[in-house]
């Protein structure tokens, strides 16, 4: 269960920096046209 | 004299100093308020994290874990790690393009509304007393149990040190003394977990130690310790992933985290300090909540766990390096506090008085600090000393109050001045009430029902609800488009590539994070069931 929760919090931070670097690509796409 | 009480006693006079120093540098109201808007990325970065950790890490928290609670601080420690992120990317720099001063200035701009900058204010100022009398409770506790002098005496050299270096030096002086504070809490928690764990006799052996851990029954494992708070393992996680999601929240949108955006220098400083702030909050408490779970090993009958930290720092750890981490904490505590009554004293002038002329407004703000310091310092020699729960109390209920008009004061094209000011009042009312009633009642909410949340949802209805019955009018349909307009001054294409590579870097975090919970903590519990 140690494992899981390891992967669980693991992914949590992960998911925010996947969520940031789309956002920011999509954002600074737009913003420098 | 007592060379604990000799090294904080030194400390809080250089404090002091640098604020003087700072202060006699101060151009004008912006520099005062807002440090000229002019401050970089680390100086943000050291002022989120000091402001965010204060005594309720290494005593309230570190007490929790010594006591059979880390992994539910695990859980709430790296959830919350997101705050930062999705808080300066969603919030943090259109916050900064509205060139306000304070939050509730932001809100009152956006919703082109008095009454919601007025509600906002209020709920900050009281929200943040709360907090600081907690932290400054804290922090006296910390200093009395070390050195044995009066807690009057102590509390009240504290207030001094945090208050006078606030009204001399403002937010610019807080950035700096913060960021100092920062290097040195920081360092000194890697330090003290080296030297705990050297003494427990290394990382593997001391959790092999605490798996099978008589005198505390799953003081390392998943479960926790199953006497201490809820009887279950997983009605412990899911406590802990709801703690995790509210102090997440908090660490996103609190004035005390998200007002740092206002004062970088760019755009592209907030970002950037929002993902290295995600590395500072992680590993900061991270190495604090495991050197607390480590004393176990080496003393497990500290009888008031909220002092094992300070217990390891006068027994375990070499004399001088024991001095550096009291004051350390004691300047956890202090960065806290400066942010707290800073921004207190913003609000008072800039939203509640609307002052017009600047000097008169930072004449307010300072004599507003000085007021505020000393009904703290009154009510920290009268009240007893209480670090958890009343931490809570000041934070949850702000957070319940703001998360989601912060959120739908970007994101929304609905909501409306009176939504917003619905939102806000009932997600404070419920929170709060919630909280009184439990308290008063003993009665332990399933977390479902817990104050943060039923705060949150009676916001969500106050929003739809206002939002419903009225119409957006033109000039908040303005405001909120303004927000959505980078300035040609941050268009720079070399910057925009940097700052992308944040959002990998966060990635990176996140994959690490993973690889050091499962080789710290779960394969070496796992080897040594």
């Amino acid at each position: 269960m140690e494992l899981f929760v390891s992967l669980f919090l693991g992914l949590w931070v992960t998911l925010s920096g996947i969520i940031i670097t789309i956002k920011l690509s999509k954002d600074f796409k737009k913003e420098s046209k | 004299m007592d060379v604990y009480f000799l090294g904080m006693l030194i400390s809080m006079i250089c404090y002091i100093i640098l604020g003087i120093i700072v202060g006699k540098k101060l151009k004008n109201a912006n520099d005062f308020y807002v440090a000229d808007r002019n401050a970089p990325t680390f100086f943000i970065v050291g002022s989120i994290v000091a402001s965010y950790i204060g005594t309720g890490s290494f005593m309230g928290d570190a007490g929790e874990c010594y006591a059979g609670f880390l992994a539910a601080l695990l859980v709430i420690v790296t959830m919350k790690t997101v705050g930062p992120i999705y808080g300066s990317v969603f919030f943090g720099r259109y916050l900064r393009r509205s060139e306000s001063v304070t939050l509730p200035q932001f809100f009152g701009k956006r919703f082109n509304s008095k009454p919601v900058q007025k509600l906002s204010a209020i709920v900050a100022i009281i929200s943040m007393s709360v907090y600081l009398l907690s932290v400054v409770q804290g922090v006296g506790t910390l200093m009395t149990i070390i050195t044995d002098v009066p807690y009057i005496i102590c509390i009240t050299l504290i207030v001094i040190t945090f208050t006078l270096l606030t009204i001399l030096s403002g937010s610019k002086g807080v950035l700096m003394s913060d960021t100092l504070m920062f290097a040195i809490f920081s360092s000194m928690s890697l330090v003290g977990l080296g030297i705990i764990v050297n003494a427990a006799g290394g990382w593997y052996e001391a959790v092999g130690s605490l798996v099978n851990f008589e005198r505390t029954p799953g003081v390392i494992s998943w479960t926790n310790n199953l006497d201490y708070f809820y009887p279950t393992g997983m009605q412990n996680f899911v406590w802990a992933v709801g703690y995790g999601i509210v102090w997440g929240a908090i660490a996103m949108v609190a004035p005390w985290q998200s007002s740092r955006y206002l004062m970088a220098k760019n755009e592209h400083a907030v970002v950037r300090a929002g993902s290295l702030s995600a590395v500072g909050l992680f590993f900061v408490e991270f190495f604090v909540i495991f050197a607390a779970v480590f004393v176990n090993v080496i003393n497990p009958n500290i009888e008031t766990p909220s002092h094992v930290l300070v217990w390891a720092a006068t027994n375990i750890m070499p004399t001088v390096i024991g001095v550096i981490f009291v004051t350390g904490i004691l300047a956890a505590g202090i960065s806290s506090s400066t942010t707290f009554l800073s921004l207190i004293g913003s609000s008072f002038s800039v939203d509640l008085l609307e002052c017009a002329d600047e000097k008169k407004g930072v004449r307010y703000a300072r004599l507003c600090i000085g007021a505020v310091g000393l009904i703290v310092l009154a009510l920290a020699i009268t009240n007893p000393p209480s670090i958890f729960w009343i931490m809570y109390l000041g934070a949850t209920v702000l957070a319940s109050s703001w998360l989601l008009v912060a959120i739908a004061s970007v994101w929304s094209k609905r909501i409306t001045k009176t939504g917003a000011f619905w939102g806000m009042l009932l997600g404070c009312l419920g929170c709060f009430s919630a909280k009184l009633y439990s308290s008063l009642t003993g009665t332990s909410l399933p977390i479902y029902l817990d104050p943060f949340f039923f705060g949150v949802t009676l916001s969500f209805l106050g929003i739809l609800i206002g939002s419903a019955l009225t119409k957006v009018t033109d000039n908040e349909l303005s405001a909120r488009a303004s927000l959505f307009i980078m300035p040609e001054s941050e268009i720079n294409i070399r910057e925009m590539a940097i700052t992308k590579k944040y959002g990998i870097f966060t990635i990176f975090l996140g994959l690490t994070i993973t690889a050091a919970l499962i080789l710290l903590w779960a394969v070496p519990v796992a080897f040594g069931s």
